[in-house]
Formats: C-alpha cells, structure tokens, sequence
C-alpha cells in the first residue's frame, strides 16, 4: 500500500533508511532537498517569493519608483507595478511526539522518519525564505518554536527535533486548540503524525487551524507494518502508548485489522477533505522526495 | 470395571502424562513473545472479532492433544474390551491360557459329593471348552513341587483336556509360589498374544507366599478359582480319628491318633471341631463325610498322665463356677484358667499337654491368668532345667522364652525385650527368643522383663491364699495384673529356664478352628501319643530312613499303615531302610519278626490346616502389578469367561485413532499456524 509512486529512479537513492544513516540531521535534510530539487531541473528561485503581480494606472500617492518606465516609453502612460508580498509564507511543522511515533519494524522508527521529513521540509522552505515554525506535541504542546525565515533557524529546528524523544499518548485535541490560539497569522500548517487515535477527534482538532484560515497538510505517517501486519509470529502485543497488552494470532486477525484500518483511513480521507485538508498518507519506507513533492504541490497552490 | 481391563496396566501409571499439552499449553502462553506495538486500538477491535473462535481452536488443539497422549497411554497399556459387539464365547483373540492346580491336601475338602479338587476340573473344562485351536494350553500342578502336565509349551485345548482326566489332589502341603512365578514364565513364552492365568486354589493362606511377588515379573491376568463356599473355611485337618485305647493305664490319657486318610475307603480328610462341655470333657467332633459325624469324648481329668505329677481339678466354688484350676500334686504349683471370659479352650487343651509333656523330669510350669480389659489370658510360667526343653517349648509355639545363664545361682541376664517384637537377639551368650504374644500382653511383659532376674509374683490371684503357694524346686511366681500397672517382684531364679507362653484373649473357647494353635495342639497331641518316649515325625511324602541292625527276617521290615496292611521294606547295602510310603498321615509301626522297632506318625504340614483364607487384596498386593481377580462358587464362572473371551484389543484401533486425532491436530493448528 504505497500511496506515493516513485517518479524518478534516482529518488531510491533518497531511501529513508539509507538516508536515516547518513548523519547529522542538516546534513541529510540538504542532501534530499538538493538531489530533490535537481531531480526538478527547475530553480526554485524562478517563482514565488518575488513574484510580479500586476500593472495599475499610477494614481496620485503612488511611489515614482515604482512606475514602470518602459511602459510609458511604449504606451506614453503611467502604470506602475504591484508585487506579491515580500514577507514569505509562515509555515508551522507540527510533529507529532507521541510514544506511538518510537514504532517501527525495522528501518526507521516513525518518529524519525517524521523529524527527517521536517527537516527536508524546513531545509527547503528556508531556501525558499518561507518562515518556519516548529511544533512537538502528544497529549499537550511540548515545544514550540515561532516560525522565522532566517538561515540559522534551521539550526535551532534541526536541534529541537533532534533532542525530542517521543512519550507519552496522542491527542491533538488540546494542543491543536491551544496552538489554533497560539497562531494569529494565516499560514500553512503541515502535520506529521501517526493519527492513531480517534479518527473523529484529529479531524474536530484539525478543523481549529481550518477555523483561522490556515492552509493545513497532514502527512499521516506510517510504519508498512502497521498497514498490512505481516507478521509470522504469535504475540503478546503491547501498546506503546498505554502498555495496554493483546494477545494476538496476527494472521488470524489480519483481516479485520485491516478492515478497521482502512476504514479509519478513509475516515481521515472523506472528513479531511471536507474540510479542505490535504491528507496524505506517508509511510516510512516512501522516500522524501515524494512526500516533498506533495508539499510543493500544495505550495504551488498557495501562490 | 467388568467390560475393561488392561493386558499391560502398569503402563497406567503414565496417565499423568495427559497434563503435558496442557502444561506446555500454560507455558508456552505465558512464555508468549512479547512485541511492542504502536497502538493496539485496532488489534483490540479485530481481535475483539476473533476471540472467541481462536479460544475455540485453542482449546480443542489442547483437547486433541491431551487425547492423543491418552490414547497412547491406553494403547501402550493394551486395553480390553469385553463382551462388546456380541462376540461368542470362542471368538477371541489367540491366548496363552495356563491352568494351574493348587494340588495340597486341603483341596480335598468336600462339603458335597465332590471335593474342592473335582470341582475346580470341572471349572477348568468349562476355561478349556471356550478355547478355539488357536489357543495354547498349559497345564502345572502344585503341592510340594510344581509338575508340568503334558507339554510346557503349549498344548490343544482338547490334548489338555484328556490331561484334566488322570489329575488328582496330592497329600502334601505347599505354596503355589514356584507354581505361579513358572505359569508367569511360561506363559509369557508364548506365540499367543494375549495371556491369561487361572489358578484353582482353595485360597487357604499360606499357599502363596512372599517369594512370588519378585518371582512374578509382570502384569499377566491372574485368575483365581476358589470352589469354596463363600465365607466358608476349609476345615480340613490332617487328623482322622481319635480314639480311646483300651490298654491304658488308669488315670493316663491314652489316645490312639490316626491322621490324614482313614484308608478305610473313605474319602480323605476329616473335619475335627474340639471343645470342652460343662464337665470340662473334651469333645472332638470328626466330619469324615458330610453329614457323617464322629464324636470322641476324653474327661480333662484324664489328661494327667502316669508319670505326670499334674492333677487337673475343676472347682466350682470360690473361683467361679466355670473356673478350672490345676494343681502339680505335692508341689502346689498351680495353674488357673477361667473360662467363660473369652479363655481359649485351645489354651486350656495346650496347658494340659504342656503338662503332659514337661511334667516329667525336665521342669515345671505355673501359671496365671492374666485379667486384661474385658478379656483374661491365660499365663503359663514354664521351668525348664534344659535348654532341649526351652527349644521344644518353641517348637510347641510358646511365645516368649527367656532363659538365664547355665547354673546361675540366682543371677539371670537381665534383658530387655521390645514388647510386641518378633527376633532373637544373644545376651551373655544365650539366646532370648520372643514370639508375637495376644495384643493385651505386652504390658505384662514388659513387666516381667523389667523385672528380671528377681522375679517375684505377688497376688497371684486374690481368690488363692497365698500360702498355697510354696516356693518350689525352681522358684514362685506371681503375676498381677489387676488394678493398674502390671508388675513382677519376688521370687528367685536359680539355674532355670523360664518360658512363658500365652494366646490372645480374642479367642472364645468355641473357635477352635480359627485358632492358629489348634493343629499344632491336635499336631502336638499326636506326638505326644504315638512318640510316647521318642516320637519321630514325618510330613506326608517324606521318606523314613531307619537304621536296622540285623533281623531274623534277613533285614525286612514291616511297616504297618495307619489305614491297615502292611509294607515290607529291605534295607539297603548299608543297612538302612528307606520307606516312602508315606502318603498317608498316621500312625506308623515298623515291626521285625513281630516285634515292634519303632513307631512314628506321619502327618499332613500343618499349613494346611489354616484355618484364615488369603484376601484378595493380599493376592493382588503380592501378584502387583498383575491384575488379579478371584472368583468365588457360583460367581458367574461362565459369565466371567465369556467375557474375557468375547473381548477385543482395542490398541490397534487406538492408534488408528490416534493418527486420526493427530491429523485433526495438524488440520486445526494449520490453520492457526501462518500458512
């Protein structure tokens, strides 16, 4: 079940366990956004944040500066020249920290895969002089970091994510209400979250950021385990969250976990896009890249 | 269980092996891996769905499992099923069948036109005519010795048949041990797969003893026959006919005592029943036939022989009117029995004979009753001047003998002597010996062995003046038991032996046959009658070997037989005569040229006579682990039969079966296994 299809072979270099072992999260955030933005063939400089809106009859008050000479010389009028806001776009990455998100079958755990992801994301709005923010949240908010456009917050995200260590339950409830307060100013939020748990409840607490006009990504993420449980082996499994334990035949039960998975799924999928959230699901062996281009699609849409 | 049973029951014992699966079903769920999930709010919902159906699973994999190990466990223990699916009598798997025949002497009790012995071949033509030609037979006779019967390795149910026609019961004693322990091991041998035992036996005990349980290796069907009534004793004893003989000499009794077969025609075996009437005459009532009843009177009074210094007295007044005292003439010594309060008249025939026989010159004896509880044993204090009169006061069944060092003034060993042992121990080197006394004596014993050597008796009984009581030759003897702890005091010991014999209270004077001690009484009576001076004994069977000098007759002698006639036997080279006709228990005279050379009896072995049959519970204790059965007349001997014929093997489908679970097994936990 791979949401995302791969583009181009040489994003498989770009796999996230190869890429998880390379080193220090700066390092490897460079490394997908760079090879991510060669596989483009395209600059990102060539688009949005200086971006030329349109030509207006100069009216009295208006700057000499901005009047557009070469127009006059062809047209012998006076127009002058509107751009888009100079200040980029506030972008807050909400991660979800929760004990749920340490999970993996092998690989990278969810968590990681998350904070790399942010980081790729991060590394590429801030070439892009985006202002970015940082969330970690499980049952409350446990960090927040304002969004800046500058170069060095990089560094200070880098680290935040770097130093977290996931515990504790999920629910976005509180913390998604308590941050739709928090952020006054529109902007897009992305959240990188595993959403295991009610279905009903994530969509009420993403609809607080829906209500204050932000843009809202949710990058669902998953471990390939938790979408198909191919397991050999008869368990006792206990939940990471709550230490809650099952007994469990996992192919015995395959089935009906799934069904309930998927229906939790289309939940996320026909509620979200109700409210006008992009939903995509991300599991932790999908490469960057394509979780990136997600996000540069829904970018693109911003303007 | 009738219509079960197993051919290797020992292998039963493997049954708690049933609790493996389910051992290792609670281990491997609490050894279950542990695997960290991220969330189990999804597992819980489908598993909520799936529960129920794998604990289903689950539970059956156990059950089929726990089944498997049982049906290997009841196969491995070859179970049988009995008079299923209408079998018929001759439809059988092929069985090794050993018949074996109690052949002693005590078979030949009759209480109907056939003795024990007939009827157990009727039994067993009614085993041998449920066998097919499939069947193996083997036949073994038992009494002193174990005979194989026609072949030992296996015969036609109709060749062992014609055998069952020349068969007969023995005179002699013996145990079946050897016997069983052979069918055991012959049976074993062969081809037949299923093997059964049957044993036609009075049960009497001491038929089998000790030796079969490590001789018997194994787990074969032990079936015992007893053509007995149910309930009923065997009273055969070895002693035919008792009668006064006119020769005696006044005041001497005089028995003439013939034993074991009359040879008058009459069927061999008598049943004897002895007891005293109000004037203290002993009566022995002889049952030679059913429904033919001898009866033989001899006054106690008579029982003081000549040369005897014992005088047996009844007296009514002062001591009760059933009491009976015997005094030793001029000596006062003074032996009292009360009957009426559970005294063993068997004790009171013993005392007389004790008499008879030590009233000579080899001792003395006193004695005393010994109140105890509800009950009174009688106390007999022997002196003996000779260790010979110690060891024949064994012989008789006395039950403790102590006795001091060789011409001690006064000084015995004292010796403590655990009450209620049995054993011999040395004490200064000499011998103590001590026999299993009734269950109320020990106390008295311990009292008189604390005592030792001073021995004295005091208040003898309150109802004898103490001065009738004399010190004699050997020493006085008093023993009370009355009024709280028994003890012993006074009196003197000096140079003697002391035997104290006694019998359990439990006895009433009526039970002579479930006495232990009245064959070796009646044994002991005709000793003493046909030794007279020197009495020579044999068992019946025993070769007599004397030594003759030379006779007018050129060396033969006669020998007279208890039932009459005569046998002319000629010594040897040596000189010796051998004589081996002795089957008959009796009187024995040989005789040369009219004159008697010597007399001797020959009897039955007094196990024979016991009187207490062998439980079931004990036969199946020394047979164990050997399942044993014992069918009694009119137990459904057919039916029994039937059933064990008309059962299947049920190992070879037990299998079956268990391949057949073990494929559900593998079925089911397929199914639960990852593909």
């Amino acid at each position: 079940m791979n949401p995302v299809k791969k583009k181009d072979s040489r994003i498989e270099f770009l796999d996230p366990e190869v890429v998880s072992r390379l080193g220090g999260l700066e390092l490897i955030a460079r490394l997908v956004v760079e090879g991510f933005i060669t596989g483009l063939h395209r600059s990102p400089y060539h688009g949005f944040s200086v971006e030329f809106a349109e030509h207006r009859p100069y009216m009295t008050g208006d700057e000499v500066k901005f009047i557009d000479w070469k127009v006059w010389a062809k047209t012998d009028r006076f127009y002058v020249k509107e751009f888009e806001e100079e200040t980029n776009l506030r972008t807050y990455i909400i991660l979800d920290s929760s004990a749920s998100m340490n999970y993996t079958s092998g690989g990278v755990t969810k968590f990681r895969y998350s904070v790399l992801l942010a980081s790729a994301l991060s590394y590429l709005m801030l070439r892009q002089r985006d202002a970015v923010g940082l969330v970690l949240f499980d049952e409350e908010v446990r960090l927040f970091i304002e969004p800046r456009a500058a170069r060095k917050q990089l560094r200070v995200l880098l680290k935040s994510m770097a130093d977290a260590r996931p515990a504790r339950r999920t629910r976005p409830i509180d913390p998604f209400r308590e941050l739709a307060g928090r952020i006054k100013r529109r902007g897009l939020v992305i959240v990188l979250s595993d959403l295991l748990t009610d279905p009903q409840e994530v969509t009420r607490a993403l609809l607080y950021f829906k209500h204050q006009n932000h843009e809202v990504v949710v990058f669902h993420i998953l471990d390939p385990m938790e979408l198909e449980l191919d397991m050999q082996q008869e368990a006792l499994f206990r939940d990471m969250e709550t230490g809650e334990t099952v007994r469990a035949v996992p192919w015995e039960i395959q089935r009906d976990y799934l069904g309930s998975l998927n229906e939790m799924i289309d939940s996320y999928r026909r509620e979200l896009r109700s409210a006008l959230i992009d939903y995509q699901i991300v599991t932790t062996r999908v490469p960057f890249v394509e979780a990136l281009t997600h996000y540069l699609v829904k970018r693109a849409r911003l303007g | 269980m009738t219509w079960l049973s197993f051919i290797n029951p020992s292998y039963l014992w493997a049954l708690p092996l049933i609790g493996v699966p389910l051992l290792i079903h609670i281990l491997s769920r609490r050894r279950r891996r542990i695997v960290e999930f991220s969330s189990v709010m999804l597992l819980v919902k489908a598993q909520r769905q799936n529960v129920e159906r794998l604990n289903l699973r689950e539970v059956i994999l156990l059950l089929l499992r726990t089944f498997v190990v049982l049906l290997l466990v009841l196969a491995a223990a070859r179970p049988l099923l009995r008079g299923f699916w209408g079998t018929s009598l001759a439809d059988h798997e092929p069985t090794g069948v050993v018949l074996v025949f109690d052949g002693t002497l005590s078979m030949r009790y009759a209480s109907d036109e056939k003795n024990v012995f007939e009827h157990s071949l009727d039994r067993a033509r009614a085993v041998l005519s449920h066998l097919n030609e499939g069947d193996r037979v083997m036949l073994l006779l038992s009494d002193r010795i174990t005979r194989t019967i026609g072949s030992g390795e296996g015969m036609l149910p109709h060749e062992a048949e014609r055998y069952l026609e020349g068969l007969e019961s023995s005179l002699y004693g013996g145990t079946l041990d050897d016997c069983l322990v052979r069918a055991d091991a012959l049976v074993s041998d062969v081809d037949q797969p299923w093997k059964e035992i049957y044993v036609f036996t009075d049960l009497q005990r001491g038929f089998i003893g000790e030796g079969v349980a490590e001789g018997v290796a194994g787990d074969l069907p032990f079936v015992f026959f007893t053509e007995k009534d149910s309930g009923a004793v065997n009273r055969y004893l070895g002693v035919v006919d008792v009668t006064r003989r006119d020769e005696s000499e006044e005041g001497k009794l005089s028995l003439n005592v013939r034993a074991g077969s009359s040879g008058s025609g009459g069927r061999p075996g008598i049943f004897p029943r002895l007891y005293l009437d109000d004037e203290m005459t002993g009566i022995l009532e002889i049952q030679t036939r059913p429904g033919e009843l001898r009866t033989v009177s001899f006054p106690l009074s008579t029982l003081p022989g000549a040369g005897s210094r014992v005088r047996v007295e009844i007296e009514k007044d002062g001591l009760g009117e059933d009491d009976v005292r015997y005094f030793l003439p001029g000596e006062e010594k003074q032996i009292e029995i009360q009957r009426g309060r559970g005294v063993d008249t068997v004790q009171l025939l013993k005392v007389a004979l004790d008499l008879l026989q030590t009233g000579g010159e080899t001792g003395g004896e006193a004695g005393g009753s010994l109140r105890v509880g509800e009950g009174v044993a009688p106390v007999l204090v022997t002196f003996w001047s000779d260790r010979e009169g110690v060891r024949q006061a064994i012989d008789r069944g006395m039950g403790l003998v102590l006795f001091p060092e060789p011409g001690g003034e006064t000084r015995m060993s004292r010796t403590t002597i655990p009450i209620g042992s049995t054993g011999q121990w040395s004490g200064n080197g000499y011998r103590t010996i001590l026999s299993p006394v009734g269950p109320d004596l020990p106390a008295c014993f311990a009292g008189l062995a604390g005592g030792f050597p001073r021995v004295k008796v005091s208040n003898y009984h309150r109802l004898v003046p103490e001065s009738e009581w004399e010190k004699t030759g050997t020493g006085v003897w008093r023993l009370d038991l009355e009024g709280g702890d028994p003890f012993i005091s006074g009196g003197e010991v000096k140079g003697t032996r002391v035997a104290v014999w006694s019998v359990s209270p439990e006895h009433e004077s009526t039970d002579l046959f479930k006495s232990p001690l009245f064959i070796p009484l009646l044994d002991g009576l005709i000793r003493y009658v046909a030794g007279g001076k020197e009495a020579r004994d044999y068992l019946c069977g025993e070769t007599v070997t004397l030594k003759t000098g030379r006779t007018s007759t050129g060396g033969t002698v006669a020998f007279m037989l208890p039932g009459g006639g005569e046998f002319l036997v000629k010594p040897d080279p040596d000189g010796k005569l051998h004589f081996d006709q002795t089957e008959e228990p009796g009187f024995y005279a040989a005789s040369a040229a009219g004159r008697v050379i010597t007399e001797f009896t020959v009897n039955v072995d007094t196990a024979e006579s016991d009187m207490l049959e062998i439980s079931e519970k004990s036969l199946s204790g020394l047979l164990a682990p050997s399942p044993v059965s014992v069918v009694r007349r009119g137990e459904g001997f057919e039916d029994r039969i039937l059933m064990r014929r008309g059962g299947r093997e049920l190992s070879s489908w037990l299998f079956l079966l268990v391949f057949a679970v073990l494929l559900a097994e593998s079925y089911i936990s397929g199914r639960i296994k990852r593909r």
